[in-house]
């Protein structure tokens, strides 16, 4: 087991580098920093100031070696945006968004699972038939437009919660909400298909032949071997919100988190921020898969150490 | 109970009513504080180094300025006891009033005047709002309430620069938290800064000037527009800015003021279809713009008077009229110029500015009307900064915003209309040198003179086709009072709160 989790961080540590050097090359290419934090109306003098005091004047070579010595000690260099380094940063909004995710896929596994499950029990039931309506739902509404939606019911209707904004555990509701339908839909509907395709397997039917309730076949039996498909599905739905899915959201909601700000540094062309804030997403991603990984290995030991 | 005990217990009675009266008028009263939205959190509140507009909209209201401007934009004396006068060419001398100080306890003198000044300009602080106010070479203390502030080369604008600039005391500036909990002379001072939540600030009761009415105000930092009105809607927030038009009706109450943003189309004069003034003049006519006003701004805008110049600024020629719409006209224009089915290509952004891409695809199709081919190109905004600012190769027409912070001629007309100075698309160097003739010209009749013929030029030859002045709206809660400001400031001792 050491050695697998040695080789995959070696490998993850790979995949690094390689963005960070993509992203280092894409952020050359687009925007131009000082046409952009500088008034329109500056001077073009004042813009090759500007250009030289962040050492964007120099040739492109130079300037790569340069950011490849930085960033082996973690240095992404100054924020353009911020004046402050970088990776403080990206480190500083990072709570922020983490709190964010674990909400919305905490609401999303434990509303998901169970009524995935439930609505296996009779398929094509009622109980199911809306289950799959709801998810259908779910995925087909536009997160941006929910969030309002869900603002103009619950904050500005009802009364009963912040429009926006941070600070309390009335502010996470609604983001997290939002975040979590379209996982929840997702979640609920693999659960869904794996327990119905589980319950139809001849273990099942031997099993209750013994004299084993429904309830403990369903628990201990299918869910258990529902739980790897599942569970990567879930680890893809926190990668894929942590890889910027929780832009919208934080968007709509003013929620001051990484996405918010990658939005920010993408529109103020802050090269040194987008690369801090791709290389910290980078790694969290790499961390994501081994901890799955591992996790499958614990759960199913065929698992091979591909 | 006899007579006078009567009495007295009556006295204590009504006296507890009045109290808790007054005391139950005095709880709203302490809610007396305001919530105010701006676009993004402040990096600093520094409030010398960033050109940031959410980060001025709080230390406007900390920090002040030795020139202020009334609402409606007439330079007035602010930290300056009076106007400034000249005692050269090069060197202006302010008058400061007396017994101002930091909330700090600093006093505001000569000293505090000459830190700033040498504040801002100094490279190695590297502000971004040099732009506007390259001229500046130092300041010196004449006595403690006295300040000659020198320029480069004879400026006119500077006391209007002056008004751009924030003083700041000469010791805790230099102290590292300065920008986290700022220290100003203003009618507020800094309370608390919540990262990603809000700052607060709460009333200078010391204010030199008249005691503003609100208790505090707190800023929250919403970006999508609209957050920023269902925070309105359900009364969390007291102001909104940047609404958009057609929200107008859903805000307990909005208000719109002439905003300092023109829209503008900087045409090319050397392409090849561009360098007949018939089809630019077509160009000019066939554009509606009274319809692109209520049709895409519901009214909230107006279109402009032949000129990029705002109405408010210094230079603003009054001769010119506005444009007309005669399509009928622009096409037998572009037929004598023999440039029917040529194609003229018409370079923009979106998203930048409010309703850009609306209003470049309208001009777009206005100008097919008059029988040109319109090649319109939506540019990713980097991109379309590196077209603009593109010295060698010009867009027939490229559309642009110009923002006059300084309500004056010179920056516009720099940035539009000056050859080889920033984004003008003419190779008219007779104008450029007017330009910067005016732009040191310390005569103010004579100055004038200079822009009245600078843009009755750009007028006659249609270096640009000017579109509309924005107007800026503002969406308010019901209890607010308060008029907005042409410089978009806002400045809450101007407001107050009925309740």
């Amino acid at each position: 087991m050491g050695t697998f989790i040695l080789r995959r961080a070696f490998q993850g540590l790979l995949v690094v580098l390689g963005v960070t050097i993509v992203v280092f090359i894409a952020t050359r290419l687009i925007g131009d920093p000082a046409k952009v934090m500088l008034p329109l109306s500056a001077s073009d003098a004042q813009r090759v100031a500007f250009e030289a005091q962040f050492g964007l004047d120099k040739p492109l070579d130079q300037q790569f070696f340069a950011f490849i010595g930085d960033l082996m000690s973690l240095d992404f260099g100054e924020s353009i945006w911020q004046r402050k380094p970088a990776l403080d940063v990206v480190l500083g909004k990072l709570p922020k968004t983490l709190e964010l995710i674990g909400a919305g896929m905490f609401l999303a596994v434990v509303i998901g699972i169970p009524l995935g499950a439930i609505a296996a029990i009779r398929p094509d039931g009622l109980f199911d038939r809306l289950i799959v309506g709801l998810s259908l739902t779910g995925l087909s509404i536009p997160q941006f437009w929910l969030g309002l939606l869900l603002i103009m019911i619950f904050a500005v209707g009802l009364g009963w919660l912040p429009t926006s904004g941070t600070g309390t555990l009335a502010h996470l509701i609604l983001p997290a909400v939002t975040l979590a339908v379209p996982a929840m839909a997702r979640i609920m509907m693999l659960v869904r298909s794996s327990v119905i395709n589980e319950l139809n397997q001849q273990y099942v039917r031997t099993a209750k032949a013994r004299g084993l309730s429904f309830l403990r076949v369903l628990f201990q039996h299918a869910m258990r071997n529902a739980l790897v498909p599942v569970l990567t599905l879930a680890g893809w739905e926190v990668i894929s919100a942590w890889a910027g899915y929780t832009v919208v959201v934080e968007t709509v909601f003013a929620w001051p988190g990484l996405g918010f700000t990658a939005m920010k540094a993408i529109g103020q062309s802050d090269l040194f921020l987008l690369q801090a804030i791709v290389f910290v997403v980078a790694v969290g991603i790499v961390i994501v898969n081994i901890l799955l990984d591992v996790l499958f290995k614990l759960i199913d030991p065929r698992i091979k150490d591909a | 109970m006899n007579a006078p005990h009567r009495t007295a217990l009556r006295a204590a009675l009504s006296r507890m009513l009045v109290s808790t009266l007054l005391l139950g008028a005095a709880l709203p009263g302490h809610a007396a504080g305001i919530t105010i939205a701006i676009g993004s959190e402040p990096t600093t509140l520094d409030p010398q180094q960033r050109d940031d507009g959410a980060e001025r909209a709080v230390t406007d209201n900390i920090f002040e300025t030795l020139i202020e401007r009334t609402p409606d934009g007439t330079l007035v004396p602010g930290l300056a006891a009076e106007m400034p006068t000249q005692v050269d060419a090069l060197t202006w001398e302010f008058k400061l009033t007396p017994n101002v100080s930091f909330t700090n306890g600093e006093p505001f003198d000569a000293a505090s005047v000459v830190a700033s000044v040498m504040r801002i300009i100094d490279p190695e602080y590297n502000s971004e709002q040099l732009a506007y106010l390259g001229t500046i070479e130092g300041a010196e203390a004449v006595d403690d309430l006295t300040v000659h502030i020198k320029t480069t080369t004879p400026d006119p604008v500077l006391p209007a620069r002056m008004y751009w600039m924030k003083m700041v005391p000469a010791t805790y500036s230099e102290d590292e938290n300065f920008g986290r909990e700022p220290v100003g002379t203003g009618p507020y001072m800094f309370s608390d800064w919540a990262p990603g939540e809000g700052i607060t600030l709460v009333r200078n009761d010391a204010y030199w000037d008249e005691t503003p009415q609100i208790d505090d105000v707190t800023y929250r930092f919403i970006g999508e527009a609209g957050t920023r009105l269902s925070g309105l809607m359900a009364g969390e927030l007291d102001l909104i800015r940047n609404l958009y038009p057609e929200f107008a009706s859903a805000v307990p109450k909005a208000i719109t003021t002439q905003g300092l943003e023109t829209s503008t189309l900087v045409l090319s004069t050397t392409n090849p279809v561009m360098e007949d003034p018939k089809v630019r003049r077509a160009l000019n006519l066939a554009i509606d713009r009274k319809a692109l006003a209520e049709s895409l701004f519901a009214g909230k805008a107006n279109p402009v008077y032949g000129q990029i110049v705002n109405p408010k600024s210094f230079g603003f020629n009054d001769s010119l009229p506005q444009y007309d719409y005669d399509p009928e006209t622009a096409k037998a224009l572009i037929e004598e110029a023999g440039a029917t089915g040529k194609t003229i290509t018409l370079v923009g952004e979106s998203g930048r500015w409010l309703k850009d891409r609306e209003l470049i695809e309208a001009v777009g199709a206005y100008w097919s009307e008059i029988g040109l081919t319109v090649d319109i190109r939506i540019e990713e905004f980097g991109e379309y900064l590196n077209q603009l600012f593109d010295k060698e190769n010009r867009p027939d027409a490229i559309f642009v915003t110009n923002s006059d912070e300084l309500l004056d001629a010179d920056r516009p007309m720099t940035a539009t209309l000056e050859y080889n100075a920033s984004y003008a698309s003419n190779t008219d160097e007779e104008m450029a040198a007017q330009i910067q003739a005016a732009r040191s010209e310390i005569d103010v009749e004579a100055r004038k003179a200079l822009y009245t013929e600078i843009t009755q030029k750009a007028y006659d030859l249609d270096y640009l086709a000017p579109l509309l002045n924005q107007e800026d709206i503002y969406g308010l809660s019901e209890r607010l009072e308060w008029t907005p400001r042409i410089d978009a400031k806002l400045l809450v001792k101007e407001m107050s709160v009925s309740e």
